[in-house]
């Protein structure tokens, strides 16, 4: 149980009179524990009665404050109102028609959809962003630590430290820092990002075949268009096995930016949670993430394959 | 919002005031909640991931399977995990517990089964020309080859598990998250900051020592592999 420590108040809220509080700053996360016996939102007997509900439900829902939570509890309650007057006039079949299974509701992508769609799009759009920023950052860098042998360990090594900082608490340190919103968010990923694609620069580089660089500098090349046109081709495939790798766990981690309230899909998961466990909210934005990832990393990989087509005839 | 400086201002207070650390709910007491989460989740993912790699990695089989594993893991938001599980009716604490060890099965699993794959086959051979059985075989030779990887493995491990649970908080679970969503939520972002830097130190920490104990437990003809 956790104490607040300016009051020295024992926040205690059992009953479901905490309901009518005022969501910022007040609630304590076992209020959503006394609210778990509420009728989920997918499983109204009346559409009349679902709708009522579910406003004055989800604000007591929002149980873990955070400091946008009055602008996504609103905005779920216009979709949802909205949902409502779309409704012809006898909507009780459309709410009766609603499928049985609280996970997987087909229903819920339907109505949801521009919601839906928007976040994904937010989502890749920092993913994209991070990985971009990242590489720009790190390939030069790996290129530049393959060179000189000293400046390898301190590079790396701050990389790694970096990179052992959970996320959450690295968020929770820029957010402050950097203001509440995006940009603690791409920061952290383009952080996370650079380890995993600097190394694998580095990696890729050092396995060059030194009599090929042998070759080209005896054919006169210069340490720029060395590296430019022999090295770079060399280590791509590795370079282009870490962008995957980094994009991949990046769309993973954009959901913890929820926290500091911008993670995409998260957004979604962490506004079903809160929505009296709305369990085909969470589902769906899981789902949608992972997919989101899958196909990301299928981009990459083709367009590895365009840019490295002496690799084409063999086994990947 | 305040100005930064300020910001930083409330953390450093908030830091150096001696209740924060010691009152019921306290830094302390949550980070001894963080660390016993985190051995249950180590020791269930150990329990289930190190002999399933080695036995993977002494027959030879699912070597497919492992890296698939591997690959799919990264992909899986754990916060969305933590969240479907509380959704489903297991709160906090024991939600992250098992998304933790979840997480954690398939990097000591591919560490394991590639120590034991990897060990040197002149040696496998000699201990079957021996007469050694397949299970001393395995006990005997393999997994102390394996040691350097298998440790390397369990570091990794518990350094994520650390860094994985804090996101309990957001699913109303123990732990030092809870100093990030509860500052969060009040909007003193001073605990937020100040939140962060006890995670981030905690985890830097037990990075540091257990690369301390990596070193000492690794055999010493093992090292020079491992440098």
């Amino acid at each position: 149980m956790r104490r607040r420590r300016a009051t020295g108040l024992l926040l205690v809220t059992s009953s479901p009179s905490s309901r009518i509080r005022p969501d910022v700053g007040s609630t304590s996360r076992f209020t959503m524990r006394s609210v778990v016996d509420l009728p989920q939102p997918d499983g109204p007997t009346r559409a009349s009665t679902s709708c009522s509900r579910t406003e004055r439900l989800s604000p007591s829902t929002a149980t873990v404050p955070l400091p946008n939570s009055l602008r996504t509890v609103s905005s779920s309650i216009t979709v949802r109102e909205a949902m409502c007057s779309n409704l012809p006039g006898d909507g009780h079949d459309r709410f009766y028609g609603m499928p049985g299974n609280p996970w997987f509701s087909w229903s819920y992508v339907v109505d949801n959809a521009p919601l839906i769609w928007q976040r994904t799009v937010e989502h890749a759009g920092l993913t994209i962003e991070a990985v971009a920023i990242s590489a720009a950052i790190a390939i030069p860098l790996g290129a530049l630590v393959s060179r000189s042998r000293w400046l390898a360990g301190p590079v790396l090594g701050t990389a790694a430290v970096m990179y052992t900082v959970p996320s959450l608490a690295l968020f929770a340190i820029l957010a402050p820092l950097l203001g509440i919103g995006r940009t603690p968010v791409l920061v952290g990923l383009v952080v996370y990002a650079l380890l995993i694609i600097l190394r694998n620069t580095v990696a890729g580089l050092s396995t060059v075949d030194p009599a090929v660089t042998d070759a080209a500098r005896g054919l006169g090349y210069g340490p720029g268009r060395l590296l430019v046109q022999v090295a770079m081709p060399s280590a791509l495939p590795s370079i282009i096995a870490g962008l995957r790798l980094a994009t991949v766990s990046t769309v993973a981690l954009v959901t913890v930016g929820v926290v500091v309230g911008y993670g995409g899909l998260g957004q979604l998961m962490f506004q079903g949670f809160r929505n009296n466990f709305y369990r085909a909210e969470i589902m769906t934005a899981t789902l949608a993430t992972i997919a989101l990832a899958l196909v990301l990393d299928l981009a990459l990989w083709a367009v590895g394959r365009l840019l490295t087509p002496w690799l084409r005839g063999r086994a990947a | 919002m305040s100005a930064p400086t300020g910001v930083l201002q409330e953390a450093i207070v908030w830091l150096n005031d001696p209740l924060t650390w010691t009152e019921p709910g306290g830094i302390l007491e949550l980070a001894g909640e963080h660390l016993v989460m985190t051995a249950i989740a180590v020791a269930v993912a150990a329990a289930v991931a190190i002999p399933t790699g080695a036995w993977l990695g002494h027959s030879g089989r699912g070597a497919g399977t492992v890296v698939w594993l591997t690959n799919a893991s990264r992909a899986l938001p754990t916060l969305g995990i933590i969240l479907l599980l509380a959704a489903g009716g297991l709160f906090g604490n024991t939600a992250t517990v098992i998304a933790a060890a979840f997480f954690a099965v398939p990097v000591l699993l591919v560490n394991t089964y590639e120590g034991v794959r990897g060990a040197d086959p002149d040696a496998k051979d000699a201990a079957r020309g021996m007469g050694m059985s397949d299970g001393r075989i395995l006990l005997q030779v393999e997994l102390p080859l394996a040691t350097t990887l298998v440790s390397a493995g369990l570091r990794v491990t518990i350094v994520q598990v650390v860094a994985t649970i804090p996101l309990a908080a957001l699913a109303g679970g123990g732990g030092l998250g809870q100093i990030i969503a509860l500052g969060m939520g009040t909007q003193r972002y001073g605990e937020v900051l100040a939140g962060g830097i006890v995670v981030a130190g905690l985890c830097l920490a037990i990075d540091g020592v257990l690369a301390i104990g990596q070193r000492l437990t690794t055999p010493a003809p093992l090292r020079v592999r491992a440098g």
